[in-house]
Protein backbone atom coordinates (compact mmCIF):
# COMPACT_ATOMS: atom_id res chain seq x y z
CA UNK A 1 0.00 0.00 0.00
CA UNK A 2 1.48 3.26 -0.90
CA UNK A 3 1.39 5.65 2.79
CA UNK A 4 1.24 9.60 2.43
CA UNK A 5 1.62 9.51 6.26
CA UNK A 6 4.33 7.45 8.47
CA UNK A 7 4.84 7.83 11.60
CA UNK A 8 7.16 5.64 13.96
CA UNK A 9 7.33 5.86 17.43
CA UNK A 10 6.31 9.15 17.81
CA UNK A 11 6.29 10.64 21.36
CA UNK A 12 6.06 14.59 22.52
CA UNK A 13 6.34 14.97 26.31
CA UNK A 14 5.24 18.20 28.19
CA UNK A 15 4.80 18.48 31.52
CA UNK A 16 0.96 17.01 31.94
CA UNK A 17 0.58 15.27 29.03
CA UNK A 18 2.51 12.57 26.85
CA UNK A 19 1.71 11.74 22.90
CA UNK A 20 2.60 8.47 21.87
CA UNK A 21 4.32 6.24 21.75
CA UNK A 22 2.63 6.61 18.77
CA UNK A 23 2.44 4.20 15.34
CA UNK A 24 0.33 5.24 12.63
CA UNK A 25 0.52 5.15 8.49
CA UNK A 26 -2.29 7.19 6.46
CA UNK A 27 -3.14 5.72 3.15
CA UNK A 28 -2.92 7.95 0.07
CA UNK A 29 -6.12 8.26 -1.61
CA UNK A 30 -8.64 8.36 1.68
CA UNK A 31 -10.33 10.55 4.31
CA UNK A 32 -8.97 9.45 7.57
CA UNK A 33 -11.01 10.80 10.38
CA UNK A 34 -9.28 11.50 13.89
CA UNK A 35 -11.21 11.04 16.85
CA UNK A 36 -10.60 11.57 20.50
CA UNK A 37 -12.25 13.11 23.63
CA UNK A 38 -10.56 16.75 24.09
CA UNK A 39 -6.67 16.53 25.31
CA UNK A 40 -6.45 13.18 23.87
CA UNK A 41 -3.13 14.42 21.49
CA UNK A 42 -5.49 15.02 18.36
CA UNK A 43 -4.02 18.57 18.04
CA UNK A 44 -0.30 17.93 19.23
CA UNK A 45 -0.64 15.17 16.56
CA UNK A 46 -1.36 17.66 13.79
CA UNK A 47 0.82 19.99 14.92
CA UNK A 48 3.72 17.20 15.21
CA UNK A 49 2.75 16.47 11.57
CA UNK A 50 3.38 19.89 10.65
CA UNK A 51 6.43 20.64 12.09
CA UNK A 52 4.45 23.33 14.40
CA UNK A 53 5.87 21.42 17.36
CA UNK A 54 8.77 19.05 17.49
CA UNK A 55 8.37 15.18 18.54
CA UNK A 56 10.44 14.26 21.61
CA UNK A 57 11.67 11.33 19.57
CA UNK A 58 10.43 9.27 16.79
CA UNK A 59 10.17 10.04 12.97
CA UNK A 60 7.82 11.17 10.78
CA UNK A 61 7.47 10.85 6.90
CA UNK A 62 5.33 12.87 4.65
CA UNK A 63 5.27 12.17 1.09
CA UNK A 64 8.09 9.20 1.54
CA UNK A 65 10.49 11.74 2.77
CA UNK A 66 11.58 12.37 6.35
CA UNK A 67 10.90 15.00 7.73
CA UNK A 68 14.26 15.58 9.39
CA UNK A 69 14.44 19.88 10.43
CA UNK A 70 11.53 21.81 8.91
CA UNK A 71 8.81 20.27 6.70
CA UNK A 72 8.35 21.03 3.47
CA UNK A 73 4.73 21.93 3.26
CA UNK A 74 4.13 23.10 0.04
CA UNK A 75 2.00 20.06 -0.76
CA UNK A 76 -0.28 20.49 2.34
CA UNK A 77 -3.33 22.59 2.49
CA UNK A 78 -4.03 23.23 6.58
CA UNK A 79 -6.96 24.11 8.38
CA UNK A 80 -6.43 24.37 12.25
CA UNK A 81 -8.40 25.21 15.08
CA UNK A 82 -8.41 28.85 15.50
CA UNK A 83 -5.22 29.74 13.66
CA UNK A 84 -5.21 31.93 10.84
CA UNK A 85 -4.55 35.33 9.43
CA UNK A 86 -4.69 38.47 11.98
CA UNK A 87 -8.44 39.02 11.15
CA UNK A 88 -7.85 42.50 10.52
CA UNK A 89 -6.60 41.39 6.69
CA UNK A 90 -9.30 41.52 3.83
CA UNK A 91 -10.37 38.13 2.27
CA UNK A 92 -8.85 39.86 -0.65
CA UNK A 93 -5.68 40.36 0.87
CA UNK A 94 -4.75 36.98 1.39
CA UNK A 95 -4.76 35.86 -1.71
CA UNK A 96 -2.34 38.92 -2.41
CA UNK A 97 0.01 37.38 0.11
CA UNK A 98 -1.05 33.76 -0.59
CA UNK A 99 0.16 33.73 -4.40
CA UNK A 100 3.56 35.19 -3.34
CA UNK A 101 4.31 32.34 -0.58
CA UNK A 102 2.57 29.35 -2.93
CA UNK A 103 4.03 28.93 -6.37
CA UNK A 104 0.95 26.99 -7.48
CA UNK A 105 -1.45 29.58 -6.28
CA UNK A 106 -4.76 29.90 -7.95
CA UNK A 107 -6.42 33.05 -8.18
CA UNK A 108 -9.39 31.79 -9.85
CA UNK A 109 -9.66 29.28 -8.15
CA UNK A 110 -9.36 30.86 -4.92
CA UNK A 111 -12.23 33.56 -6.27
CA UNK A 112 -14.41 31.25 -7.81
CA UNK A 113 -14.97 29.21 -4.38
CA UNK A 114 -15.85 32.37 -2.22
CA UNK A 115 -17.96 33.81 -4.69
CA UNK A 116 -19.87 30.26 -4.77
CA UNK A 117 -20.06 30.90 -1.18
CA UNK A 118 -21.02 34.52 -1.31
CA UNK A 119 -18.28 35.87 0.61
CA UNK A 120 -17.24 39.40 -0.33
CA UNK A 121 -13.69 39.99 -0.81
CA UNK A 122 -13.02 43.29 0.59
CA UNK A 123 -14.57 42.47 4.46
CA UNK A 124 -11.98 41.72 6.81
CA UNK A 125 -12.27 38.68 8.76
CA UNK A 126 -13.20 40.17 12.16
CA UNK A 127 -16.72 41.55 10.10
CA UNK A 128 -17.31 38.00 8.68
CA UNK A 129 -19.25 35.17 10.41
CA UNK A 130 -18.00 32.03 12.08
CA UNK A 131 -19.22 29.91 9.31
CA UNK A 132 -18.11 32.29 6.73
CA UNK A 133 -15.09 32.80 8.00
CA UNK A 134 -13.96 28.94 8.49
CA UNK A 135 -15.33 28.43 4.26
CA UNK A 136 -12.41 31.58 3.77
CA UNK A 137 -9.74 29.09 5.58
CA UNK A 138 -11.37 25.81 4.08
CA UNK A 139 -10.87 27.79 0.43
CA UNK A 140 -7.50 29.13 1.55
CA UNK A 141 -6.12 25.60 2.05
CA UNK A 142 -7.64 24.40 -1.32
CA UNK A 143 -6.50 27.13 -3.32
CA UNK A 144 -3.00 25.99 -3.65
CA UNK A 145 -3.75 22.56 -5.47
CA UNK A 146 -2.27 20.77 -2.24
CA UNK A 147 -2.29 16.66 -2.57
CA UNK A 148 -2.83 16.43 1.37
CA UNK A 149 -5.51 18.20 3.43
CA UNK A 150 -4.67 18.16 7.06
CA UNK A 151 -7.79 19.74 8.94
CA UNK A 152 -8.50 20.72 12.74
CA UNK A 153 -11.95 20.63 13.43
CA UNK A 154 -13.39 21.87 9.99
CA UNK A 155 -16.51 21.48 10.43
CA UNK A 156 -16.77 23.11 14.12
CA UNK A 157 -19.25 25.85 14.60
CA UNK A 158 -21.05 25.33 11.32
CA UNK A 159 -24.29 25.07 10.81
CA UNK A 160 -25.49 21.55 9.29
CA UNK A 161 -26.26 23.17 5.60
CA UNK A 162 -22.81 24.64 5.71
CA UNK A 163 -21.33 22.24 7.31
CA UNK A 164 -22.84 19.55 4.42
CA UNK A 165 -21.61 22.31 1.44
CA UNK A 166 -17.82 22.15 3.13
CA UNK A 167 -18.07 17.98 3.41
CA UNK A 168 -18.74 18.42 -0.44
CA UNK A 169 -16.12 20.30 -0.90
CA UNK A 170 -14.07 17.00 0.46
CA UNK A 171 -15.50 15.04 -1.54
CA UNK A 172 -14.62 16.83 -4.31
CA UNK A 173 -10.95 16.72 -3.34
CA UNK A 174 -10.81 13.28 -3.01
CA UNK A 175 -12.03 12.23 -6.22
CA UNK A 176 -8.77 12.77 -7.22
CA UNK A 177 -6.56 9.43 -5.86
CA UNK A 178 -3.61 11.39 -5.57
CA UNK A 179 -5.44 13.29 -2.91
CA UNK A 180 -5.73 12.82 1.04
CA UNK A 181 -7.51 14.19 3.92
CA UNK A 182 -6.68 13.82 7.29
CA UNK A 183 -9.33 15.36 9.75
CA UNK A 184 -9.82 15.75 13.16
CA UNK A 185 -13.48 16.51 14.47
CA UNK A 186 -15.76 15.89 17.22
CA UNK A 187 -18.50 15.95 14.51
CA UNK A 188 -18.63 12.17 14.00
CA UNK A 189 -21.76 12.45 12.38
CA UNK A 190 -19.73 14.36 9.62
CA UNK A 191 -16.80 11.35 9.30
CA UNK A 192 -19.69 8.31 8.98
CA UNK A 193 -20.88 10.65 5.89
CA UNK A 194 -17.61 11.01 4.28
CA UNK A 195 -14.55 9.12 6.29
CA UNK A 196 -13.04 6.08 4.77
CA UNK A 197 -10.58 5.47 7.76
CA UNK A 198 -10.96 6.10 11.83
CA UNK A 199 -8.19 6.20 14.26
CA UNK A 200 -9.27 6.45 17.30
CA UNK A 201 -6.73 8.78 20.24
CA UNK A 202 -7.11 8.02 23.23
CA UNK A 203 -4.30 9.01 25.86
CA UNK A 204 -1.98 9.80 23.67
CA UNK A 205 -1.98 6.80 21.84
CA UNK A 206 -3.91 5.10 18.65
CA UNK A 207 -6.58 2.79 20.07
CA UNK A 208 -8.35 1.81 16.57
CA UNK A 209 -7.18 2.32 13.53
CA UNK A 210 -9.56 0.68 11.05
CA UNK A 211 -11.64 0.88 8.00
CA UNK A 212 -15.17 3.20 8.96
CA UNK A 213 -16.96 0.09 7.06
CA UNK A 214 -15.42 -2.49 9.26
CA UNK A 215 -15.64 -0.48 12.54
CA UNK A 216 -19.58 0.49 11.71
CA UNK A 217 -20.45 -3.37 10.60
CA UNK A 218 -18.36 -5.07 13.75
CA UNK A 219 -19.28 -3.52 16.13
CA UNK A 220 -22.72 -3.27 17.95
CA UNK A 221 -24.53 -2.09 21.14
CA UNK A 222 -26.35 -5.13 23.37
CA UNK A 223 -28.89 -3.72 25.25
CA UNK A 224 -30.24 -5.53 28.36
CA UNK A 225 -31.62 -5.25 31.27
CA UNK A 226 -29.87 -4.65 34.89
CA UNK A 227 -30.95 -7.94 36.02
CA UNK A 228 -29.95 -9.45 32.96
CA UNK A 229 -26.57 -7.98 32.90
CA UNK A 230 -24.87 -11.52 34.36
CA UNK A 231 -25.85 -13.19 31.40
CA UNK A 232 -23.48 -11.45 29.06
CA UNK A 233 -20.03 -13.38 29.07
CA UNK A 234 -17.75 -10.93 30.22
CA UNK A 235 -14.88 -12.15 27.50
CA UNK A 236 -17.77 -10.75 25.10
CA UNK A 237 -17.73 -7.18 26.91
CA UNK A 238 -15.23 -4.29 24.97
CA UNK A 239 -16.94 -1.85 27.58
CA UNK A 240 -20.13 -1.43 28.93
CA UNK A 241 -22.06 1.78 30.65
CA UNK A 242 -24.66 1.17 33.40
CA UNK A 243 -27.38 3.27 32.45
CA UNK A 244 -30.51 3.91 34.76
CA UNK A 245 -32.75 1.20 33.85
CA UNK A 246 -30.56 -0.61 31.62
CA UNK A 247 -26.33 -1.42 30.20
CA UNK A 248 -25.61 -0.90 26.91
CA UNK A 249 -22.34 -3.16 26.02
CA UNK A 250 -20.00 -2.80 23.53
CA UNK A 251 -19.78 -6.24 21.44
CA UNK A 252 -17.63 -6.54 18.50
CA UNK A 253 -18.38 -9.75 15.63
CA UNK A 254 -22.06 -8.11 15.92
CA UNK A 255 -23.70 -11.05 13.97
CA UNK A 256 -22.33 -13.46 15.76
CA UNK A 257 -23.05 -12.12 19.26
CA UNK A 258 -26.99 -11.42 17.50
CA UNK A 259 -26.76 -15.60 17.30
CA UNK A 260 -25.35 -16.17 20.40
CA UNK A 261 -27.48 -13.74 22.40
CA UNK A 262 -30.61 -14.35 20.50
CA UNK A 263 -32.99 -12.38 23.46
CA UNK A 264 -31.27 -9.32 23.38
CA UNK A 265 -31.38 -6.41 21.24
CA UNK A 266 -27.18 -5.83 19.43
CA UNK A 267 -28.03 -2.28 17.69
CA UNK A 268 -25.79 -1.04 15.14
CA UNK A 269 -23.03 1.44 16.39
CA UNK A 270 -22.65 5.15 15.52
CA UNK A 271 -19.02 6.58 15.82
CA UNK A 272 -20.71 8.82 18.95
CA UNK A 273 -21.60 5.77 19.98
CA UNK A 274 -18.65 3.85 19.93
CA UNK A 275 -16.55 6.89 21.38
CA UNK A 276 -18.80 7.57 24.39
CA UNK A 277 -18.31 3.66 25.02
CA UNK A 278 -14.71 3.17 24.98
CA UNK A 279 -13.98 6.67 26.55
CA UNK A 280 -17.02 6.55 29.21
CA UNK A 281 -17.88 2.96 29.83
CA UNK A 282 -16.20 0.27 31.95
CA UNK A 283 -13.84 -1.50 30.53
CA UNK A 284 -13.45 -5.63 30.54
CA UNK B 1 9.16 36.23 2.37
CA UNK B 2 7.65 38.83 0.06
CA UNK B 3 4.59 37.30 1.01
CA UNK B 4 5.52 37.75 4.76
CA UNK B 5 6.43 41.09 3.95
CA UNK B 6 3.70 42.01 2.45
CA UNK B 7 1.15 40.67 5.43
CA UNK B 8 2.80 42.97 7.60
CA UNK B 9 2.44 46.07 5.81
CA UNK B 10 -1.39 45.16 4.81
CA UNK B 11 -1.51 45.09 8.33
CA UNK B 12 0.45 48.55 8.76
CA UNK B 13 -2.14 49.85 5.89
CA UNK B 14 -5.13 48.74 7.53
CA UNK B 15 -4.42 50.63 10.92
CA UNK B 16 -3.61 53.30 8.18
CA UNK B 17 -5.90 55.83 11.19
CA UNK B 18 -3.38 55.41 13.60
CA UNK B 19 -0.44 56.14 11.02
CA UNK B 20 -1.99 59.24 10.39
CA UNK B 21 -2.60 60.26 13.60
CA UNK B 22 1.47 59.91 14.55
CA UNK B 23 1.92 62.50 11.17
CA UNK B 24 -0.12 64.84 12.68
CA UNK B 25 0.84 64.16 16.21
CA UNK B 26 4.38 64.67 14.41
CA UNK B 27 3.57 67.65 12.69
CA UNK B 28 2.12 69.83 15.96
CA UNK B 29 5.65 68.58 17.32
CA UNK B 30 7.45 69.77 14.55
CA UNK B 31 5.73 73.50 15.16
CA UNK B 32 7.65 74.45 17.86
CA UNK B 33 10.59 72.95 17.15
CA UNK B 34 13.58 72.54 19.49
CA UNK B 35 15.99 69.78 18.10
CA UNK B 36 13.80 66.56 19.79
CA UNK B 37 11.12 66.88 17.67
CA UNK B 38 13.06 64.79 14.80
CA UNK B 39 13.50 61.52 16.37
CA UNK B 40 9.88 60.79 17.28
CA UNK B 41 8.36 60.03 14.18
CA UNK B 42 10.54 56.90 13.29
CA UNK B 43 10.28 56.16 17.01
CA UNK B 44 6.46 55.56 16.79
CA UNK B 45 6.97 54.38 13.30
CA UNK B 46 9.11 51.48 15.54
CA UNK B 47 6.47 51.44 18.02
CA UNK B 48 3.78 50.79 15.11
CA UNK B 49 6.21 47.78 13.76
CA UNK B 50 5.87 45.80 17.19
CA UNK B 51 2.09 46.25 17.15
CA UNK B 52 1.89 43.75 14.24
CA UNK B 53 2.77 41.40 16.66
CA UNK B 54 -0.12 41.93 18.54
CA UNK B 55 -2.41 41.01 15.49
CA UNK B 56 0.34 37.52 15.30
CA UNK B 57 -0.38 36.86 18.31
CA UNK B 58 -3.76 37.44 19.20
CA UNK B 59 -4.93 35.41 16.00
CA UNK B 60 -2.25 32.97 16.71
CA UNK B 61 -0.66 33.65 13.60
CA UNK B 62 2.61 31.94 14.14
CA UNK B 63 1.69 28.32 14.13
CA UNK B 64 -0.39 28.45 11.12
CA UNK B 65 3.09 30.41 9.41
CA UNK B 66 4.82 27.20 10.34
CA UNK B 67 2.64 25.31 7.83
CA UNK B 68 3.50 27.83 5.01
CA UNK B 69 6.57 26.13 2.89
CA UNK B 70 9.06 28.08 3.51
CA UNK B 71 11.66 27.86 6.52
CA UNK B 72 10.58 28.77 10.40
CA UNK B 73 12.95 31.71 10.62
CA UNK B 74 11.74 32.90 7.53
CA UNK B 75 9.06 34.22 9.41
CA UNK B 76 11.54 36.47 11.40
CA UNK B 77 13.11 37.66 8.37
CA UNK B 78 10.08 38.87 7.20
CA UNK B 79 9.90 40.92 10.17
CA UNK B 80 13.35 42.51 10.55
CA UNK B 81 13.20 43.22 6.51
CA UNK B 82 9.56 45.17 6.81
CA UNK B 83 10.59 47.21 10.01
CA UNK B 84 13.85 48.37 8.14
CA UNK B 85 11.65 49.36 4.73
CA UNK B 86 9.57 51.32 7.76
CA UNK B 87 12.33 52.56 9.07
CA UNK B 88 13.60 53.74 5.47
CA UNK B 89 10.60 55.44 4.99
CA UNK B 90 10.56 57.02 8.37
CA UNK B 91 13.98 58.18 7.31
CA UNK B 92 12.99 60.54 4.32
CA UNK B 93 9.46 61.66 6.15
CA UNK B 94 11.62 63.36 8.55
CA UNK B 95 14.10 64.90 6.26
CA UNK B 96 11.45 66.02 4.54
CA UNK B 97 9.20 67.59 7.00
CA UNK B 98 12.23 68.74 9.17
CA UNK B 99 13.10 70.69 5.91
CA UNK B 100 10.22 71.78 5.11
CA UNK B 101 9.37 73.22 8.72
CA UNK B 102 12.98 74.92 8.86
CA UNK B 103 12.06 76.53 5.72
CA UNK B 104 8.61 77.81 7.18
CA UNK B 105 11.19 79.12 10.35
CA UNK B 106 13.58 80.40 8.55
CA UNK B 107 16.28 78.58 9.44
CA UNK B 108 16.00 75.70 6.90
CA UNK B 109 19.61 73.42 6.56
CA UNK B 110 19.58 70.22 4.29
CA UNK B 111 22.44 69.07 6.33
CA UNK B 112 20.63 69.46 9.81
CA UNK B 113 17.68 67.80 8.31
CA UNK B 114 19.29 65.20 7.38
CA UNK B 115 21.19 64.45 10.48
CA UNK B 116 17.56 65.09 12.25
CA UNK B 117 16.63 62.29 10.14
CA UNK B 118 19.87 59.65 10.53
CA UNK B 119 19.44 60.50 14.38
CA UNK B 120 15.64 59.19 14.64
CA UNK B 121 16.08 56.60 12.47
CA UNK B 122 18.73 55.16 14.61
CA UNK B 123 16.79 55.71 17.52
CA UNK B 124 13.83 53.81 16.46
CA UNK B 125 16.17 50.91 15.13
CA UNK B 126 17.60 50.81 18.33
CA UNK B 127 14.49 50.21 20.04
CA UNK B 128 13.74 47.25 17.40
CA UNK B 129 16.91 46.01 18.29
CA UNK B 130 16.11 45.50 21.74
CA UNK B 131 12.63 45.01 21.09
CA UNK B 132 12.15 42.34 18.86
CA UNK B 133 13.99 39.53 20.39
CA UNK B 134 12.06 40.27 24.11
CA UNK B 135 8.87 39.85 22.41
CA UNK B 136 9.74 36.73 20.18
CA UNK B 137 10.93 35.33 23.52
CA UNK B 138 8.34 36.13 25.73
CA UNK B 139 5.30 36.91 24.16
CA UNK B 140 3.89 40.51 23.77
CA UNK B 141 1.99 40.37 27.39
CA UNK B 142 5.16 39.61 29.24
CA UNK B 143 7.50 41.23 26.70
CA UNK B 144 5.89 44.11 27.83
CA UNK B 145 6.95 43.98 31.02
CA UNK B 146 10.50 42.87 30.19
CA UNK B 147 10.77 45.72 28.01
CA UNK B 148 9.24 47.93 30.86
CA UNK B 149 12.47 46.56 33.87
CA UNK B 150 14.86 46.84 30.65
CA UNK B 151 14.37 50.35 29.80
CA UNK B 152 14.11 51.51 33.65
CA UNK B 153 17.79 49.26 34.40
CA UNK B 154 19.30 50.36 31.42
CA UNK B 155 18.20 54.23 32.38
CA UNK B 156 19.12 53.98 35.93
CA UNK B 157 22.43 52.36 34.54
CA UNK B 158 23.42 55.30 32.57
CA UNK B 159 22.61 57.84 35.18
CA UNK B 160 24.54 56.30 37.40
CA UNK B 161 27.81 55.84 34.94
CA UNK B 162 27.00 59.13 34.25
CA UNK B 163 27.55 60.87 37.87
CA UNK B 164 30.65 58.25 38.44
CA UNK B 165 32.04 59.17 35.40
CA UNK B 166 33.20 62.29 33.78
CA UNK B 167 33.48 62.21 29.95
CA UNK B 168 36.90 63.76 29.23
CA UNK B 169 36.63 67.29 27.01
CA UNK B 170 37.65 65.85 24.00
CA UNK B 171 35.61 62.60 24.19
CA UNK B 172 32.54 64.91 24.78
CA UNK B 173 33.53 66.67 21.51
CA UNK B 174 33.97 64.05 19.29
CA UNK B 175 30.54 62.68 20.33
CA UNK B 176 28.63 65.63 19.94
CA UNK B 177 30.77 66.19 15.97
CA UNK B 178 30.50 62.46 15.18
CA UNK B 179 27.66 60.52 16.94
CA UNK B 180 25.15 61.65 14.89
CA UNK B 181 27.19 59.63 12.31
CA UNK B 182 28.27 56.28 14.90
CA UNK B 183 24.81 56.31 15.74
CA UNK B 184 23.41 54.29 12.67
CA UNK B 185 26.40 52.26 12.36
CA UNK B 186 25.66 50.60 15.92
CA UNK B 187 21.91 50.99 15.72
CA UNK B 188 22.59 48.72 12.71
CA UNK B 189 25.44 46.49 14.27
CA UNK B 190 22.99 45.79 17.15
CA UNK B 191 19.96 44.79 14.57
CA UNK B 192 22.20 42.53 12.89
CA UNK B 193 22.98 41.39 16.73
CA UNK B 194 19.07 41.21 17.74
CA UNK B 195 18.16 39.58 14.20
CA UNK B 196 20.23 36.38 14.80
CA UNK B 197 19.13 36.18 18.53
CA UNK B 198 15.64 36.66 17.29
CA UNK B 199 15.96 33.81 14.91
CA UNK B 200 18.01 31.28 17.26
CA UNK B 201 14.86 32.16 20.00
CA UNK B 202 12.40 31.44 17.02
CA UNK B 203 13.51 27.82 15.71
CA UNK B 204 13.60 27.00 19.27
CA UNK B 205 10.01 28.29 19.69
CA UNK B 206 6.89 25.78 19.82
CA UNK B 207 3.17 26.75 19.49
Amino acid sequence: MNYIIEIENLVKKYDAFTLGELNLKIPKGEIVGLIGENGAGKTTLIKALLGIIKPTRGRIKLFNNYVEQEADNTDIGVVLDNMFFPELLTVKDIDSIMKDIYPTWDCKLYDEQLSKFGIPMDKPLKKLSKGMRKKVEIVTALAHHPKLLILDEPTSGLDPVVRSEVLDIFLDFIQDEEHTILMSTHITSDLEHIADRIVFIENGKVSMNDAKDEILDNYGILKCDLEDFGQIDEKDMIAYKKNRYNYDILVDHREDKKKKYKKFCIDKITLEDLMLLMIKGERR
Amino acid sequence: MKGLIKKDFLILKRSSKMILFLLVIYFICSIDANGMESSILPFMMAVLCNSTFSYDEYNKWDPYAMTLPGKKNTVIAAKYAMTLVVMMIAFVFTVVISYIMGTVRGDYSLGISFQDGLLGVSLGILAIAIIFPLIIKFGLEKGRIAIMIGSIGLAAFFMIVGSIIEVPKNVAGFLEVYLVYLLPLLAMTLLIGSYFLSTKIYSKKEF
